[in-house]
């Protein structure tokens, strides 16, 4: 039975830190073939497609705080996040597009979790990721791993779903230090 | 600052998108002596390092690398650079491949089109600019036109992008262009798929244009909001035409009208330097395009001012009316309603923006009948050796150039795009002031300032970097007043959960 969690890899294999999601991707499929991967450019509503049909999402992305040194892994969950606007495409992300599809009745999961790691620069074509933020690549597989692990991912419901996620960011701070990690 | 302070001070404002990738615009407000608005700049930082990055690939590659600069509009980054090749390689594509060409960027205006008209213009029209602020965004326009009619919008989408995806390999970065034509003919069967699906999208085009007309040209207050001074400015405008000098949005040449509506100049877009400059600020990284034979005389209005806008209210300035039926007439309306050309109205971009949806529409159905675009013939293969290209395509959201010079072996020497924010840019950073002086007086900044001012740049939908996707989704705004000595003296924050808060 194929894992009811799918793991949605977001950015830009061109824009220096933005690759984080790709290369996070590529590394998930090279240790676990069997996992729901998917990586994409796509943004704004088109990351509708990416959302359907999934019980359960976990995105790895980019996020630019100024508030943590780069390389440091923010988990968000989407139902932390209760409101939204309507700006320009360039301005709708995941969380429109997911209170969209929710509106309309479309099959999107109940919550979605982001593992989002802080990037230092996302708008130099060709640029080098930042080391920190490649370093953080191992992590954010490794919680992943965990999280699908502690999930029972063969039958997860939203209960022991939201355990498991508890119990893999307990796991994975022990391993990496508290510090690369933040919990919102 | 104190009060009864005497000295005179110059505050600055700042309005920060605190979003992640695409959230680095940034608007900072200058107060004079009195606490009124001095000047107001809207910052919006390019992508860097283009040109280094396109040096010494293979030009042909550009069709792909360029779509994956925007996650919003690749399709308008793989046309335009599809004919820059063309031009570079100084090759003729065949009937059948100009057409299967237009046919598919007419599936991507219409679906881009749709999907900013219902959930993206909605919350300032649909649902209304005084609706709370807890409604104006996509949830509101269900509420407002129902669940059936949203799943209408994202039906039509689904199909277009079936088409696209038949036509392009896959609907996000397709790989359909190749310089003298496109790599798949299309069968019979995708034909009368694609008619069928283009019938639907001209009814669903209709439907639309019948929903504006009732939730928001049937609403006085609306009227009056777009043709209200605050969003007016008299500016140059730029836009594709076809022979007839009707809206193209795929070929054709780059037409100008001045601010009183006369054509002002028409080019091949083989000539946009001759036509078009670039300004640099110190304050910001964007480069203000300007009409180069006018000058660049600051941010003002007129006919002398460079200043020139681009994107749906410009094209249908630009143009002399759209080239199919049912958009012609909702054209002609559209002027009459708003007094006559050109329309001056930074709002109208949106009603604009439904005829254009129609046109594609009609556009795409007219294409899909036509018996030549199963044609075999779809390739002219390259002979001559490449030197320079230039490709223009009509992006949603504007002129889009893309220009390349080669070595004698296809290597990329030198890429200049020039996309529409860039064309944008000038009109934008007036609008943003004409809306702060509106809104702020005696150093009292009113929270209103904050959707007031996004909805006067809103409307031109900035590519801010033009990255991938915005995560936390919504688009927090941080307002910071600087005293002289650029201390912060108090903050306007809307957050994440769309509270505001003063600290």
């Amino acid at each position: 039975m194929p894992s009811p969690i799918r793991i949605l890899c977001l950015g830009n294999e061109l824009l220096a830190d933005d690759a984080f999601g790709l290369v996070a991707a590529e590394e998930l499929r090279r240790r676990f073939p069997q996992m729901d991967v998917v990586f994409t450019t796509d943004s704004g509503f088109h990351l509708l497609d990416n959302l359907l049909e999934a019980k359960f999402i976990c995105v790895i992305d980019c996020i630019q705080t100024d508030r943590v040194p780069p390389g440091t892994l923010y988990v968000l969950r989407s139902s932390d996040m209760k409101s939204t606007y309507g700006p320009s495409p360039h301005y709708v992300g995941l969380l429109e597009t997911l209170y969209l599809a929710r509106e309309l009745l479309l099959n999107v999961p109940k919550d979605v979790i982001i593992l989002a790691v802080e990037a230092a620069d996302c708008l130099t074509l060709g640029g080098e990721m930042h080391h920190e933020v490649k370093s953080t690549v191992a992590l954010v597989v490794d919680l992943v791993a965990e999280i699908v692990h502690n999930s029972k991912p063969t039958d997860a419901h939203d209960d022991d779903f939201a355990e498991g996620l508890r119990q893999a960011i307990a796991t994975v701070s022990a391993r990496w230090g508290s510090e690369r990690l933040v919990v919102v | 600052m104190p009060e009864g302070e005497t000295k005179k001070v110059e505050r600055r404002i700042t309005i920060d998108p605190i979003t992640r990738l695409e959230g680095h615009g940034k608007i900072e407000i200058f107060l004079n002596e009195r606490g009124n608005v001095d000047r107001a700049f809207f910052q919006v930082p390019e992508l860097r390092g283009f040109e280094k990055f396109a040096q010494g690939r293979p030009a042909e590659d550009m069709p792909q690398i360029t779509s994956r600069i925007c996650g919003v509009c690749p399709t308008a980054h793989h046309m335009a650079s599809t004919k820059a090749l063309d031009a570079l390689y100084r090759v003729e594509p065949p009937p059948a491949a100009k057409k299967i060409r237009e046919l598919f960027y007419s599936c991507f205006v219409a679906e881009d089109h749709a999907l900013h008209v219902y959930f993206l213009g909605g919350p300032d029209f649909i649902v209304g600019p005084k609706a709370p602020a807890a409604e104006r965004n996509v949830l509101g326009v269900i509420a407002k036109v129902g669940v059936e009619v949203g799943k209408k919008v994202i039906g039509m989408r689904r199909k277009l992008r079936e088409i696209m995806a038949a036509i392009g390999g896959k609907p996000v970065h397709p790989v359909l262009g190749l310089p003298g034509g496109v790599a798949k003919r299309i069968s019979a069967a995708e034909q009368e798929k694609i008619k069928q699906i283009a019938k639907e999208a001209v009814d669903f085009g209709k439907f639309t244009l019948e929903t504006f007309q009732k939730l928001v040209l049937e609403n006085g207050e609306y009227v009056d909001m777009i043709r209200s001074d605050a969003f007016t400015h008299r500016t140059y405008y730029m836009g594709m035409v076809d022979q007839a000098n009707k809206v193209n949005f795929y070929d054709g040449s780059v037409r100008v009208v001045t601010p009183a509506g006369e054509e002002w100049g028409k080019f091949a877009p083989a000539k946009y330097l001759d036509y078009i400059a670039e300004h640099v600020e110190p304050w910001s990284y964007m480069k203000f395009a300007y009409l180069k034979p006018l000058g660049w005389n600051g941010f003002t209005e007129g006919e002398k001012s460079g200043v020139y806008c681009v994107a749906p209210l410009a094209r249908l300035n630009a143009a002399e009316g759209m080239a199919s039926p049912l958009a012609q007439e909702a054209y002609q309306q559209y002027v009459a309603r708003l007094g006559g050309k050109p329309v001056h109205h930074t709002l109208a971009n949106h009603w604009a923006r439904v005829i254009e949806l129609l046109y594609a529409a009609e556009r795409l159905e007219e294409l899909s009948r036509d018996p030549e675009i199963t044609s075999p013939e779809i390739r002219t293969l390259p002979t001559e050796s490449p030197h320079e290209g230039i490709g223009v395509v009509e992006a949603p959201r504007g002129t889009l150039i893309h220009h390349y010079q080669t070595d004698d072996k296809g290597l990329i020497q030198k890429a200049n795009l020039i996309v529409a924010t860039q064309n944008n840019a000038a009109r934008m950073a007036m609008s943003v002031e004409k809306a702060a002086k509106g809104l702020i007086s005696d150093g009292n900044v009113s929270e209103g300032i904050l959707n007031m001012v996004e909805m006067a740049f809103r409307a031109y939908d900035p590519c801010h970097g033009c990255a991938t996707h915005a995560l936390p989704g919504s688009m927090p705004l941080l307002v910071r007043i600087h005293d002289s000595s650029g201390n912060v003296q108090s903050a306007l924050q809307r957050d994440w959960d769309g509270k505001i808060r003063r600290s």
